[in-house]
């Protein structure tokens, strides 16, 4: 089976010291619809991997290929597209628009893809996926009007409504209690598997890990010790 | 269309803030406006002092003497022009209308011209403003006497009251006073901010009769020169039956052979004075350009601090997958929407206060408004103004495509 995330040879290096890499990742693998647990200390280039991953920064070297695309051959403005078609991102503050409405909250995304498609499509799919999320009732209602456990739920709607095939979670339980942080990751395994989403998922809490087919210290990938 | 949802709602979401930007923006918009108005305000009611005339004709002398003392009132005729001439001149079949203006005598520091009914009916100021009566009627007999609304503001008169005129123009007691010559005030004119407002008018033969009589009270031992003798005059008005015919009575004027004259065209001779008085409006336009520099100054500040504060927002919405390109858009749309919202919000208050404030600028300052409510460099400094606003945009852009993308979407210790 073929390797829907494939990295080789990977290096990153912060502009000012081209010398001194921070990232250097020989051979990482992901197939599709695996869940992955990432974990490692702040300030180990995590966050920064995920960024590379999705696009938004370019590596010094080696090859990112998702979904059989070399991300390094694309431009900038490529990569947003690929980006908006392929890949969700969900943080650890959910991030919602405060001016905007739920739906409009949602829908935001589809804004960015090339494709649109017509109102009365995104109408009826962001009912189906808010009706399985138990939002379907809070559409018209505002972001400040929603608890924390409603929030979650917009973020996933939000994170699914492209559809994407790969999505990047950075951290996004740390700010949640516990009943709130299961609830959210047993709703955003549930999706990625109907789906067949692939998920890769960065957190500090290793209670987590076994909820996950895998779970990988970032320093086992990232192979500093080899330059 | 998503920007200008997701621009006006975000404007809305920030009203106080934005609204803070839409009035300084205004209120330098104003200002400049403001001051440009008065600039353009300077120089035209300079060069519009007198209008419609097409000729002003005089003694043999240089033209801004000429214009400077028959139409501000400002030193003296050297020479008279001849009754004679004058009625030649009038005469021509060329010219429509003359108005004469006979100089030289004062009341009370104000200056006195004799002059006929077509003052009244053919003066022109501001393109076609003319003399219209507060009170009163024109002068028509010989001791009748039509006062300016400034000479009516310092000395108190009303209609019928008898009034003394000086020989000579001084200010206080005249060399020789002409006591037993009273003049009666018959009119009061309107303001008209110009040089009208500070003078006295009676009649041609007003002013023949009172140097007549004083002629035969014999004061022999007077040694100045009296610049009226026989009804001549200091300098008189012309206007062509048609404009075409301007240039060739001019050239007439100028080369007439009983005696010489100067005829110079109005426009030409103030446009060239106001030149020479250009100063005044180097320091106007340099203070204009202050106004637009410190405006800019602070409205891009302004902006910046409000766009600055979005950084988060530029994050998630990249994160949702908008390019740079996408949020560049989006701040410079929202930047030029604030900066016409304040431009627009500037010109409507410039106009509307100086609209609902120029009854009672005209009466206390004599600044009379006229002429375009907008100039093109106006316009071309709002233009200026919009797309410097909407540029501003583009510094948080680059500053948030240079940013990671976690930037501003966690917190920071």
């Amino acid at each position: 089976m073929k390797n829907f995330l494939q990295v080789k040879n990977l290096k990153f290096s912060f502009s000012k010291s081209k010398d001194k890499p921070i990232i250097f990742i020989p051979d990482f693998s992901l197939q599709s619809g695996q869940k992955i647990f990432l974990h490692g200390p702040s300030g180990c280039g995590k966050s920064t991997f995920l960024e590379i991953i999705s696009g938004v920064v370019g590596a010094d070297e080696g090859e990112v290929i998702i979904a059989e695309q070399d991300l390094q051959t694309l431009t900038p403005t490529q990569k947003d597209r690929f980006r908006s078609e392929h890949i969700s991102y969900i943080f650890q503050s959910f991030n919602l628009i405060p001016y905007l409405n739920i739906f409009e909250n949602i829908t935001l995304p589809l804004y960015f893809k090339k494709s649109h498609k017509s109102f009365k499509d995104v109408q009826s799919e962001v009912e189906t996926l808010c009706r399985r999320l138990g939002i379907l009732n809070l559409l018209n209602q505002s972001v400040s009007q929603l608890s924390v456990g409603q929030q979650q739920r917009v973020a996933v709607a939000r994170a699914l409504i492209s559809r994407p095939q790969l999505i990047l979670a950075d951290e996004p339980t740390s700010a949640l209690d516990f009943d709130h942080r299961d609830q959210f990751l047993k709703l955003l395994f549930e999706v990625c598997s109907e789906k067949n989403m692939t998920l890769i998922f960065v957190s500090h809490d290793h209670s987590l890990k076994a909820l996950f087919d895998q779970a990988i210290a970032f320093k086992d990938i990232n192979r500093m010790d080899l330059i | 269309m998503i920007f200008l949802k997701l621009a006006f709602k975000s404007i809305r979401n920030r009203l106080f803030i934005t609204s803070l930007t839409v009035t300084s923006i205004a209120l330098s918009v104003f200002l400049l406006l403001s001051v440009e108005k008065t600039r353009r305000l300077a120089r035209d009611g300079f060069t519009n002092a007198i209008s419609q005339t097409d000729l002003v004709v005089g003694a043999r002398t240089g033209p801004l003497n000429l214009v400077l003392y028959s139409i501000f009132n400002m030193g003296s005729a050297s020479n008279n022009v001849s009754w004679k001439t004058y009625q030649e001149i009038k005469n021509d079949p060329a010219v429509d209308w003359v108005i004469p203006y006979s100089l030289g005598d004062s009341h009370r520091g104000f200056r006195v011209v004799a002059t006929d009914e077509n003052f009244y009916k053919y003066y022109r100021f501001r393109s076609d403003q003319q003399v219209e009566f507060l009170e009163g009627k024109a002068a028509q007999t010989t001791w009748d006497v039509v006062i300016g609304s400034q000479v009516q503001k310092k000395l108190k008169y009303s209609l019928s009251d008898e009034i003394i005129v000086t020989h000579g123009v001084t200010k206080g007691e005249g060399v020789v006073k002409h006591d037993d010559k009273p003049f009666r005030v018959v009119g009061i004119l309107k303001p008209t901010g110009t040089a009208i407002d500070q003078t006295v008018y009676i009649t041609l033969q007003g002013m023949v009769a009172m140097h007549e009589t004083e002629e035969s009270h014999a004061h022999h031992d007077h040694d100045h020169d009296h610049e009226i003798h026989n009804g001549d005059i200091s300098a008189f008005f012309l206007r062509a039956k048609a404009r075409t015919q301007t240039l060739s009575l001019q050239r007439k004027i100028n080369e007439y052979t009983q005696e010489p004259l100067t005829a110079v065209i109005p426009g030409m001779a103030l446009a060239e004075l106001w030149n020479g008085l250009s100063q005044v409006e180097t320091v106007l336009q340099i203070i204009s350009i202050m106004t637009l520099g410190i405006g800019l100054v602070a409205m891009l500040g302004t902006l910046l601090a409000s766009l600055n504060e979005r950084r988060r927002e530029m994050s998630i919405l990249r994160s949702l997958g908008a390019g740079p390109s996408h949020v560049a858009l989006l701040l410079v749309f929202e930047s030029f929407i604030l900066t016409l919202l304040g431009v627009l919000l500037g010109v409507v208050l410039q106009l509307s206060l100086f609209y609902f404030l120029a009854g009672w600028l005209e009466k206390a300052f004599g600044f009379y408004f006229f002429g375009s409510s907008l100039a093109l460099s106006e316009v071309g400094y709002l233009i200026i103004i919009l797309l410097a606003g909407a540029m501003v945009g583009l510094v948080p852009a680059v500053k948030s495509s240079r940013a990671a993308l976690k930037d501003g979407l966690t917190a920071k210790i």
